[in-house]
Formats: C-alpha cells, structure tokens, sequence
C-alpha cells in the first residue's frame, strides 16, 4: 500500500481539529484504512471522539476503518531530549549542561519531537490515508534540511579545532535519510496534501499567507484552503450578524484574490460544536461537497 | 480574586505593567487598545506597546503608530509605539554574528545563522525591544499586546544570555566566560518586575470554546511554574443576550456561557473580563470609545 497523507495546517482555534476529523471519519466510511494522528496537547481528540484514545493506535468505537493516535507532546520531546541530552553528559559542567536542557525545551524543540514522530508513522505502509491534525512549520522543514551542512561542520570541527558538536546535531545525522525520505514524501503532491484552514478574518489571513509563503520557499504546495465559521445566510435575519457575515464576505473576497491558484472551499458556522462521529458525518458532505475532493 | 480595574491601574509600587497573550486570531490588539484606550480615558498617562507586524493597532486605533513612542492624536495621556519584530530580530541577530565572526569559523557562524532563525529568537528579540521601550520614563501604564511565553521567560532566567546560548548550541565553547554580565542583571530585575503582581498584570485573551481556553491553560501553568501567575483572562467575542435572536445563536451562547463557566474554573483566582461581539471590526476611536463603554461602563 501507498499511504496518502493530510496534514492540517492552521492556528488553534479555526476548526482545525474538526476538519481533519470529519476528513478522516469521511475517507474510513469510504472504505479506506484511516488513521487520525494528532501531536496538539490542546486538540483533543478523545474529546472529539468522546472515547479514551491516548499514547498508542486506538481503534474508533462505530466506524469500522478508523483509527487515531494522540502523540503526548510532552513523553515525545522527552524521548527526544533525552537521545539528544545522553552523549553530552561528562563532557560538559552542570551549567552549561543545564542550559542546553532548556534550549531543548524550546518550540523548536517540541516541534522536531513531533516530526520525528510524525516520519515514524510516514515509514508505516499499513494504511490507505494517514491524517495529521498538526502540519510542521517551515522552520521545522528548515531544520530538518540543515544537516548537510552540518555533516561539514562535524568533520571541519573534528579535524581542525577539536570543537565539540551538540547533541541535536548528532541525533539529526543518524535519522538523517528518514528525515529526507519524509521531505521528499511531503513535496510529492501525489501522496501528500497540505490542508490549510483559516476564518475570514485579518488576523487568520495574515497568517495563512505567511505560512503558505514559507512553505512554497521549502518546496511544499499548498492543496487547498478551507475558510471556516462563515455565518450562513439564514442566520442574517439579524442586522447584527448581517454586519459580520458582509465582514467575512469580505475577507473571504480577499482571500480568493490571494491565493486564486488553489482550489478552495467554503465551511458554515453551525449552532453548536464540531463533536462525536454523527457530526463529522453530518459535516462529511459539506466538506467534500459530494466527493469531489478526492484524496 | 483581583478586581479589573485595580489590576489596570498603577500600585503604590509605581507603573503597572499589562500584558496580554493568547493565541493569534482571538483578539489580543483590539483587547489591549480597548485597555490602553480605557486607562488613558481614566486619567492614567499610558504607553500602548505592539509586535504586529501587520500595523493592527494602527489601524485599530485609526492612528499611524510608528517606531517612535509618541502621543495617540484624539486620546489624550496616550502614547503609541510598534516594535517591529522583523527589524528587531535583524539587529539583534547581526549583533550576535558580527561578534561571532571575528571569533569562529564560517561552519559555526552557518550553524549560529541557523539557529537565530528559530521562533525564539523573535520572541527574544522582541521582549528585549519591549524592555528598553518600557524604560520610557513618565508613563503610568503600559499595555503590552504580546506577551512572552513562559519558553521567553526561562531563558532568561539562565546563567548565560541567549546570544551566548546560541553559540553553545552551534558547537562554539569558546569564548563563552567573556559574556556580557550587565545583560544578565538587567534580565533579572526584568523578571522580579514580572513575578510582582503589584506591578505585572498577565492576562490571557480567549474567545469562549475549548481549544483556545485548553492553550491558555497550558500556557498559563507554563508561566505559573516560573512564578508568573495570571491575574487577568479575557473572554472575547461573547454573543450578547439581545443579539442572540434565532435558535441558532441562541444555541452558541448557551454554548459560550457554559465555557464562560469552564474559563472561571480553570483560572480560579484570576479576574473574568467580559467583551462582547460587535457587529463589525473595532476600528477608530469612536469605536473604541463605544467598546470602552459597554465593557467597563455596565452599559451592556
């Protein structure tokens, strides 16, 4: 098998999560042998699901192709800093070691903890489509190329003035060809689909903008836009939310003129929560709009 | 439990520090130019101090805000400054590679270069910005809208300035003794500052649904554990009863109200400040104003 890979990629709070389940509840009710991964400590997908999840692959109680995982950010980057931490030990003093403890707690740590995940799932072939509810930044991207040069600098320094390299660096060079069998598989738009969602919103657009930009720079194309939380027409009987929804027409307006080359697509606000399996299939056709969104 | 108002104004410690975090979209700007907007209204001479890169408090405010601390046209006792976050990363990072070029080699400097691109950087850069900027004498409050993450402040907190923990990390040991000590001492009467709730306020901006208010929490506990705590969380873009005319807004506020109630119980001990949704952008003073009056003037 050849998995195909969704990431979702967007600020907490935009729908994120809820997209990336109902594609994932979409795609097992098609007959597809899913599995929902997510690293965000705060998308909770036991929530969601309304059942325990945790740690380890966990089957979904009433949808017979889906399985999900939540990565505990916290065990993961402790598992990295750890591998990271162990060969410096007696080579530096307790100060300097403690600060490169807390250098390795940073984002940027958190972030290649979750990538190094993510590439262990990305080496599994056991699955039609792999959704990921968290997409890595481009400075996680940028990281991961670095190596290369890197390499270098490990053997100039070993030669010439006997520096001693860091522990990441070490790390980096032995998953070195995971890492880069996992960009290749993101730059391939045939197995690979970068997700992002926003609101029609300054802030969000902003931000989509720039993440899109970054991302391009590193050789990952964006599949599709979703702008979410649009307040649907019936619900502007109100002249308060006639205002807001005009507000998002907008916004949404701009966001068509910007990213015009990508297929994009339009999610209603609705009366309550994205939440439990009935609702992502309630969600399931708005979102693929009869299919045609294929994977 | 604080009292809003008395957690915006100056103690008898002297001027009152007001950060706001949150994630972006939930509106942090429009929350610290209402807050900025209201002190200022009240008497207090106030200084607004913004990150966004995309000029929002300007255009919030309506005003051109530039790099300059400088009165706020139309609202008097205000003053407005933009920290431009690129700009400051740039010289902060040339800072940290001019001195490092004359010490290492071009593999370290690449390897450094890299590093500084990380997200800690800016954030690093930026709160340095903020620091000498807060220094600006006369001002009673000042109102932050980007506040630094509990990451910022425990880096500060280590034996060795960032610039010297960056050319640690890329493999550089030498040097590192020569460090400049009077950064340090600096960073640390900055965090005091921060830990003394009689002159920090930290308050968390969320709108009322479960992803944002779990960040908040987590970010918030990040804080705590370095002995920041939150004083002040702020539920944004609440839908007001008499708005709520259809079943189905009328859903999404029963919906808001119960998270109102998870907010109050997560962040037992911090102030809840209320701000409703308006039917359209929060631009201009007029606006403002308005805003001002409804959520501190128990208009609404």
């Amino acid at each position: 098998m050849n998995p195909e890979y969704v990431f979702f990629s967007g600020k907490g709070g935009v729908g994120k999560t809820s997209m990336a389940c109902t594609a994932a509840v979409y795609h097992a009710d098609n007959g597809k042998k899913t599995l929902i991964v997510t690293t965000d400590p705060a998308s909770n997908l036991a929530d969601v699901f309304e059942q325990p999840i945790g740690h380890h692959v966990t089957p979904i109680t009433g949808v017979p192709n889906l399985w999900a995982m939540e990565i505990d950010p916290d065990e993961a980057t402790r598992e990295y800093k750890e591998r990271s931490l162990a060969p410096m030990r007696g080579l530096f003093d307790d100060e300097m070691l403690k600060v490169v403890e807390e250098q390795l707690s940073g984002p940027c740590t958190e972030e290649m903890a979750a990538f190094d995940k993510f590439t262990d799932f990305m080496e599994d072939d056991n699955w039609d489509v792999i959704v990921f509810d968290t997409a890595p930044t481009g400075h996680t991207l940028r990281l991961l190329q670095l190596p290369v040069e890197w390499s270098k600098h490990i053997r100039d320094s070993a030669q010439g003035s006997g520096q001693t390299c860091m522990g990441p660096v070490a790390l980096i060079q032995d998953s070195k060809q995971k890492y880069d069998d996992a960009i290749a598989r993101l730059r391939d738009t045939g197995r690979t689909q970068f997700v992002f969602v926003m609101q029609a919103e300054q802030t969000s657009l902003e931000e989509t903008s720039r993440s899109i930009a970054e991302l391009a720079a590193l050789g990952v194309a964006t599949s599709r836009i979703i702008v979410n939380g649009l307040i649907p027409e019936a619900e502007t009987v109100n002249p308060f939310f006639r205002k807001r929804r005009d507000m998002q027409q907008t916004y949404l307006e701009r966001a068509r003129q910007l990213y015009g080359d990508t297929p994009m697509q339009t999610m209603e606000l609705l009366d309550s929560e994205i939440k439990g399996v009935a609702m992502f299939r309630t969600c399931a056709p708005m979102l693929f709009q009869g299919g045609t969104w294929n994977v | 439990m604080y009292d809003v108002e008395s957690l915006l104004h100056p103690s008898a410690k002297g001027t009152r520090q007001v950060f706001f975090a949150g994630k972006g979209g939930v509106g942090k700007t429009t929350v610290a130019c209402l807050t900025a907007v209201h002190t200022a209204r009240q008497g207090y001479r106030t200084l607004l101090l913004t990150t966004d890169p995309a000029a929002h408090t300007g255009s919030v405010l309506g005003r051109k805000v530039t790099e300059q601390v400088e009165p706020v046209d139309g609202i008097s006792g205000l003053s407005a400054a933009k920290i431009d976050q690129k700009q400051a990363t740039e010289d902060y990072k040339k800072r940290i590679l001019d001195d490092a070029r004359a010490k290492f080699d071009e593999a370290t400097i690449r390897a450094m270069t890299e590093e500084l691109a990380s997200p800690c950087t800016e954030e690093m850069a930026a709160f340095q910005r903020f620091i000498d900027l807060s220094g600006t004498p006369g001002f009673d409050v000042i109102v932050f809208d980007t506040a630094p993450t509990g990451h910022t402040l425990r880096l500060l907190e280590l034996p060795l300035d960032w610039g010297e923990q960056i050319r640690l990390k890329a493999g550089a040991t030498q040097g590192l003794s020569e460090g400049d000590r009077q950064q340090k001492d600096r960073f640390d009467r900055v965090l005091g500052a921060m830990r003394d709730p009689g002159l920090t306020t930290f308050s968390f901006v969320m709108y009322p649904e479960s992803t944002p208010i779990l960040e908040a929490q987590r970010a918030s506990e990040e804080l705590a554990a370095i002995g920041v705590a939150t004083q002040l969380v702020v539920a944004n873009l609440l839908i007001a009863e008499e708005q709520a005319t259809t079943p189905f807004f009328q859903k999404r506020r029963k919906m808001q109200l119960g998270y109102l109630d998870d907010m109050e119980r997560r962040f037992a001990g911090a102030a809840l400040l209320r701000v409703p949704m308006m039917d359209s952008d929060i631009r201009g003073i007029d606006k403002l104003d308005l805003l001002d009056k409804v959520v501190f003037g128990g208009v609404a």
